[in-house]
């Protein structure tokens, strides 16, 4: 029984001594806190990018277009190279995808399971590993067509590029896909049939209306992510050269600064484009995914449909595991395409650097996934919780880098960090604050996740049981937060660790990691001590991710809810690894 | 006076949801504010807990003035629509942490929420996760977690409305007899009518932001004072009436013969609803209802002629 009255002496007391110092406490940390985000946003995201407007689009100090014009004539058609295997890349990464999500989530096929860990697994894909089995498959020396066909071909050109990235990204795109297609409310597909609706007529009028906004957010995604690669060009490319290889040729191999900076721009030109079509029309669309899913078994698909999306689906899931086991096995092979013979040589092979480099690369991603995931849990709570002068402004900064090709967030470090105040240039420093900011979004969006799905009350709760602002942040706000946390970590140690876009403009000798070993080894020819990097850096990829994926299901099994992904929070997952920066 | 609310007014972008809302609440009260979804009920309440701050009024506890105190400093405390318990702490954790934030050492501080469960009758539910617990179950958590603070005001907004029917009516008297025996002064928050008819001591009728009336739950519904008031609370019909005025008549002050003094109407439609049978009688003045208990009923059939008596109405200026 309650006793009334009995401690109500003490109770006020208690309010009046705190009273007296966590209110103005309160505010000046906070206030402290948000200006340092601000700063701190301000500093390594919005000022390269200045940096790279100020190379690009002045000369002496007057305002010109000078350069983007020399860079538009001297490319030769870049920019509409870039454009175009962007665009048809993004077409075929849609077709691919939509047709294996579809079957995924409706065939019904007790191979779907598989087909979705196969997804996954393919999600933690290092840069380079298309364009090397490509290589290996389809080159001169080709085991496809040298080997089976007796063929000499010169695969390289547009074509390559094209199909390669169109399969490289498809992963990604069909796992936002499945989530969305999960998150429907399969009662409008039941209304539908109940109302005369054939199957197809169903999939036409309900469904692909319905998937409308994720497609919407694969394009984006994949024509962002294929205007910055420069890797798959580069290897694979031959002759055809896009916006993205020729800036890094302009920066890395003559140092024009000047023309680099403005290929940088020609290239964030697209992609902005894209993301304010994206946001446009995002605007109007809505994810119709209230209500609990479907009440019983998805609905079947048509027959020639599940005949198409299955064809369709067999030949992806064959290819891709193709060309792992290619990079699985090309470790072992003596001479890849001559002489097959299994060996160790290219393990003990490695060139001395290796190793250091392999470890940077862990202790990097750590350093990264750590450091991030925590801003990026600080961002989401001030973004999602704080009403403060600015806040939209964070909430634009901080989703900058999602959609900034990372070649234009490398040049922009390399440019702003050179001089006083802040030299950086050759440090470790600049290699980590680059990954962190990079991949700032990932910890942002997995935190925004999570908090805008929480109920605020929640915390407006403890603040009525008497708990001071510190307080009710430690109590409510970071337990709650403890997955996200996990999650952004797992996503960004992942895009860290296959990252290379932005970080191999920063690289000195002493910050080099796995990544560029690998595309120096995949330039130099060196097939097998490719593969054994490929291999190296997907095999710790998996096991940080398998640990993690164990950790959070086993600590949070009757949490499922929070980690199951309904169409937003997987157009969030998606943000998160697409920034990956190939 | 106990709660007093001075003037309180609330805008949000232009759009007034709150205005010049005065109330004074004795101790031990039970208060219920009713109105429709956006009369400005909720942020009424939120306002006396300290998560509104108010454009303009004050909000008093016991003389002392509260308007500016944040939520943390307040006696009040809040049973939240959603309940709002902290999904990462038990049932047990859930009721102590205001205590914890008393400073009370975690020992005491459990073993008196356990008493508290024991009271709202969770006992053996004391180490369960928030998540397992049925919506009757948070339901009386959420209350324990309130009253274990001993606050002065308790704050209920819309606690009911996540329940079905049998168990709404079960907690309602749970609530009753709890907030009598502890003697807790309440401000309960509903959009059900008869929630608040059934719990209050006193109904405060709120529509747009203001005020309707303030009175016992029979006084709103025998004498209400604004056309709002009876079109809102219980049924009725409203008839034309000479020159500009209209009146209000309850289905239960209308007796129907088949001759006889009185307006004079045709049956239009029956309904049965278990206990008493609803005419509706087209008359020249409008559509009247009347509700004849079941025992008394004469059986008319639509199409027939009748008379109907009026005992009691309400007069309203148009």
């Amino acid at each position: 029984m309650l006793q009334p009255g009995s401690d109500t002496v003490s109770t006020d007391a208690n309010r009046k001594e705190r009273s007296s110092w966590s209110a103005p406490f309160r505010a000046h940390a906070e206030t402290a806190l948000q200006w340092l985000m601000l700063a701190s946003l301000g500093v390594f995201i919005l000022w390269p990018i200045a940096a790279v407007l100020k190379v690009g689009l002045f000369v002496d100090g007057r305002p010109t277009l000078e350069l983007i014009r020399s860079a538009l004539v001297d490319s030769r058609g870049l920019l509409g190279n870039s454009v175009f295997v962007g665009v048809t890349a993004t077409a075929l990464t849609l077709f691919i995808a939509v047709n294996v999500a579809l079957w995924a989530t409706r065939s019904g096929s007790r191979l779907s399971k598989p087909l979705f860990g196969l997804l996954l697994l393919t999600m933690i894909s290092p840069p380079f590993v298309t364009s090397l089995s490509y290589v290996m498959l389809f080159g001169r020396r080709g085991l496809i067509t040298y080997k089976l066909l007796g063929l000499t071909l010169n695969p390289y050109g547009w074509h390559g590029v094209v199909l390669m990235q169109g399969i490289g990204f498809t992963s990604l795109a069909a796992i936002l896909l499945i989530g969305v297609l999960r998150g429907m409310d399969g009662r409008l597909e039941e209304a539908s049939r109940d109302l005369g609706a054939s199957p197809t007529s169903t999939i036409g009028r309900v469904t692909m209306p319905l998937l409308i906004p994720g497609l919407a957010a694969v394009s984006l995604i994949t024509f962002v992510e294929s205007l910055a690669d420069f890797g798959t060009p580069i290897i694979i490319g031959g002759r055809f050269t896009v916006l993205a290889t020729q800036a890094y040729l302009n920066f890395i191999g003559i140092s024009n600064l000047p023309v680099a900076a403005a290929m940088g721009i020609l290239l964030l030109v697209p992609s902005l484009i894209a993301f304010l079509l994206y946001r446009h029309f995002m605007g109007r669309l809505t994810f119709y995914t209230k209500g609990t899913g479907s009440a019983g078994e998805p609905m079947a698909l048509p027959r020639w449909l599940l005949i198409l999306t299955g064809t369709v689906t067999f030949m992806f899931a064959a290819f891709v595991t193709l060309q792992y086991l290619t990079i699985l096995f090309g470790a072992f092979a003596t001479t890849w395409g001559v002489d097959f013979t299994p060996t160790l040589k290219h393990i003990q092979g490695l060139p001395s650097t290796a190793f250091a480099s392999i470890s940077r690369s862990i202790r990097f991603a750590l350093f990264t996934a750590i450091v991030g995931s925590m801003l990026g849990m600080i961002v989401a709570y001030l973004l999602e919780r704080r009403r403060f002068w600015g806040r939209s402004g964070l909430d634009f900064i901080a989703t900058l880098p999602f959609m900034i090709p990372g070649p234009f967030l490398g040049i922009g470090y390399a440019l702003a960090f050179r001089d006083a105040p802040l030299a950086l240039t050759g440090t470790l420093a600049i290699v980590l604050l680059n990954m962190i900011y990079r991949q700032l979004p990932v910890g942002t969006k997995a935190g925004a996740a999570v908090l805008s799905q929480a109920d605020p009350e929640v915390e407006d709760a403890a603040r009525d049981l008497g708990a001071a602002e510190h307080q009710v942040v430690k109590d409510v706000v970071f337990p709650q937060l403890r997955p996200a946390f996990l999650v952004g970590f797992v996503n960004t140690f992942t895009a860290s660790m296959v990252t290379i876009g932005a970080i191999i403009f920063l690289i000195s000798p002493g910050t080099k990691v796995a990544t560029i070993e690998l595309f120096g080894a995949v330039r130099g020819g060196h097939i097998g001590v490719a593969a054994v990097l490929a291999n190296i850096i997907m095999l710790v990829t998996l096991a940080v991710n398998l640990f993690f994926s164990w950790l959070m299901l086993r600590r949070d099994a009757t949490k499922e809810g929070v980690l199951s992904v309904p169409a937003t929070r997987a157009i969030d997952q998606v943000i998160q690894r697409s920034d990956g920066g190939r | 006076m106990f709660l007093q609310l001075e003037r309180l007014t609330k805008s949000y972008s232009g759009r007034t949801v709150v205005d010049e809302v005065t109330l004074d609440i004795e101790p031990g009260e039970l208060v219920c504010l009713l109105g429709p979804s956006g009369c400005g009920k909720t942020t009424t309440l939120r306002m006396i807990g300290g998560f509104v701050t108010p454009d303009s009024g004050r909000v008093l506890i016991e003389d002392s003035d509260m308007t500016r105190v944040p939520a943390n400093l307040r006696p009040t405390s809040t049973v939240f629509q959603s309940y709002a318990l902290f999904p990462h702490m038990s049932a047990v954790r859930n009721v102590a942490y205001g205590l914890r934030m008393q400073r009370i050492a975690r020992k005491d501080a459990d073993s008196r929420a356990r008493e508290m469960l024991t009271m709202v009758g969770l006992q053996s539910r004391a180490d369960a996760s928030v998540e397992t617990l049925s919506g009757g179950e948070q339901q009386r958590l959420a209350l324990a977690r309130s009253l274990i603070v001993n606050p002065k005001v308790l704050l209920l907004d819309e606690p009911l409305s996540n329940l079905d029917a049998k168990l709404r009516q079960r907690m309602r008297r749970e609530i009753r007899m709890l907030q009598s025996r502890l003697g807790i002064t309440t401000v309960h928050v509903t959009h059900d009518q008869e929630e608040a008819l059934g719990i209050a001591d006193r109904v405060v009728v709120m529509n747009e932001g203001r005020i309707e009336q303030i009175g016992s739950p029979r006084d709103v519904y025998e004498r209400p004072a604004t056309r709002f008031v009876a079109g809102f609370i219980g049924r009725g019909s409203f008839l034309a009436n000479r020159g500009s005025k209209e009146s209000f008549v309850r289905p239960e002050d209308v007796l129907i013969r088949a001759s006889g003094d009185g307006l004079r109407g045709t049956i239009s439609h029956i309904q049965f609803s278990g206990p008493v049978v609803t005419y509706f009688v087209d008359t020249p003045a409008g559509t009247l209802q009347a509700d004849i208990p079941l025992k008394s009923d004469n059986g008319f059939e639509v199409g027939s002629s009748v008379t109907c008596k009026i005992g009691n109405e309400a007069t309203f200026v148009l």
